[in-house]
């Protein structure tokens, strides 16, 4: 385990014990991460911070169940934060779309995140050598998924292609990942 | 698999992972989050893809949020620790002499009407028994649904880390008006359990005294009140969604 990694999980532990320094370590570690990944899916800067204080708050009630022997911490805190920003998209609509431009910067992107200490590499590599293995539309159509927060019908107006050809490429994509990561 | 050749969401691991990507919408994402909490093996799947997809995250930039998140959230936290240290008014009161059996079935539509039998003859409950999975466990769920209004609430209960979880949909309210949870004990009164989203999930961890009314056999309700920001002392008729804890 990396350094970085252990250093972010025991700070999840001391949080899970009510230490509130140990929030504040996480929040130091993660706040940029975890707001870049809400910001990809809530393109709105007060509305993304909004969320991101929803997302350390949850953290403080639940960092008791974060278990390390199924996934890393920062995996662990992006799926919040994503899912957060998700049942916000959900709740209340998507006010801005995001910029066109931003389909390129999702597509088969291998570079390393910048903030390579954090993260677990070997789930993440193994999830890019299973993404390879897929079609280009079904890897491009979850990775659009992915980090815009899109859903089916947003997927096919976007890409523009009939509802039932992406749920297809999705769908396919998923049952190639399902094997190729052993689900 | 079906002769377009689309794989069909039958399969419950790949709907698992299609909620985890974020890709259902409508009926088939209320259905799925239903599943998430009903279905231990459904909610392990969902894990199971949000941990691998999640890795996918990591490649997602940063940014620097504002100064002001940091101290937003501990102003948060400390709000949450004081109202840990206060007691809920309402916990372990009987009925207001207004929550009678007969001015709770007038103008009741058929969820509310079942409830209020419910309440005066528990023992033959005509309340539709949860739709659960046969997992054993000592989790709780109930499931509410009025198929007329398309409104539904699947909620489960985690004893042990007290926390309470809903999946809502359709429960869009007036202008000034919120959805409202309450719990009816056995034989008691209803009891808010405060104000919830209209839609989406939503999770919060219980205090002691909500989590000891919330056991096997105890009724969820779902009503529109006034919205507050405070927890009402009776709930305004009708009642939307009604439905028995059960144990899974």
């Amino acid at each position: 385990m990396s350094e970085g990694r252990e250093a972010l999980s025991g700070a999840i532990a001391g949080v899970a014990g009510g230490d509130r320094a140990a929030l504040k370590t996480v929040y130091r570690l993660t706040s940029a991460k975890l707001f870049g990944t809400i910001i990809r899916i809530v393109p709105e800067r007060e509305r993304a911070e909004d969320i991101l204080q929803d997302v350390y708050v949850k953290v403080w009630r639940r960092a008791g169940r974060f278990d390390g022997s199924k996934g890393s911490p920062i995996t662990w805190l992006c799926t919040i934060a994503r899912n957060t920003a998700l049942n916000e998209l959900r709740r209340d609509g998507r006010k801005v779309e995001p910029p066109a431009d931003t389909l390129p910067e999702v597509e088969d992107s291998d570079a390393l995140p910048a903030d390579e200490w954090l993260c677990a590499m070997e789930e993440s590599q193994a999830l890019a050598r299973c993404l390879q293995e897929l079609s280009g539309d079904q890897r491009r159509s979850i990775r659009l998924a992915f980090f815009e927060g899109y859903s089916y019908s947003e997927l096919a107006k976007k890409v523009d292609v009939p509802l039932g050809t992406m749920k297809s490429w999705v769908r396919r994509g998923l049952a190639g990942l399902k094997g190729c990561l052993g689900g | 698999m079906a002769d377009d050749g689309i794989p069909q969401a039958e399969d419950p691991f790949l709907t698992a992972g299609e909620l985890a990507l974020g890709v259902l919408e409508g009926s088939d994402l209320a259905a799925a989050r239903r599943s998430q909490l009903v279905d231990a093996a459904f909610a392990e799947a969902v894990e199971w893809w949000e941990t691998r997809l999640g890795a996918m995250g990591e490649a997602a930039g940063s940014g620097v949020p504002s100064d002001t998140v940091w101290q937003g959230v501990e102003a948060r936290v400390d709000a949450l620790d004081g109202a840990d240290n206060v007691e809920l008014p309402m916990t372990g009161r009987r009925g207001p002499a207004g929550w009678s059996i007969v001015t709770a079935i007038v103008g009741l539509g058929a969820a509310a009407a079942a409830l209020v039998l419910f309440l005066s003859t528990p023992a033959t409950s005509p309340v539709a028994p949860p739709q659960i999975a046969s997992t054993p466990g000592d989790q709780l769920v109930a499931q509410l649904g009025d198929d007329e209004t398309n409104r539904s609430l699947a909620s489960r209960i985690d004893p042990d880390s007290g926390e309470l979880r809903l999946a809502i949909s359709g429960l869009q309210a007036d202008t000034g008006k919120t959805p409202e949870l309450w719990v009816i004990p056995a034989g008691g009164a209803p009891i808010s359990l405060g104000a919830i989203p209209e839609e989406g999930d939503f999770s919060r961890d219980l205090s002691t005294e909500e989590s000891a009314l919330l056991v096997a056999g105890a009724t969820l309700a779902v009503t529109f009140e006034d919205d507050t920001g405070e927890r009402h002392e009776t709930p305004t008729m009708p009642i939307l969604l009604a439905g028995a804890l059960a144990e899974v």
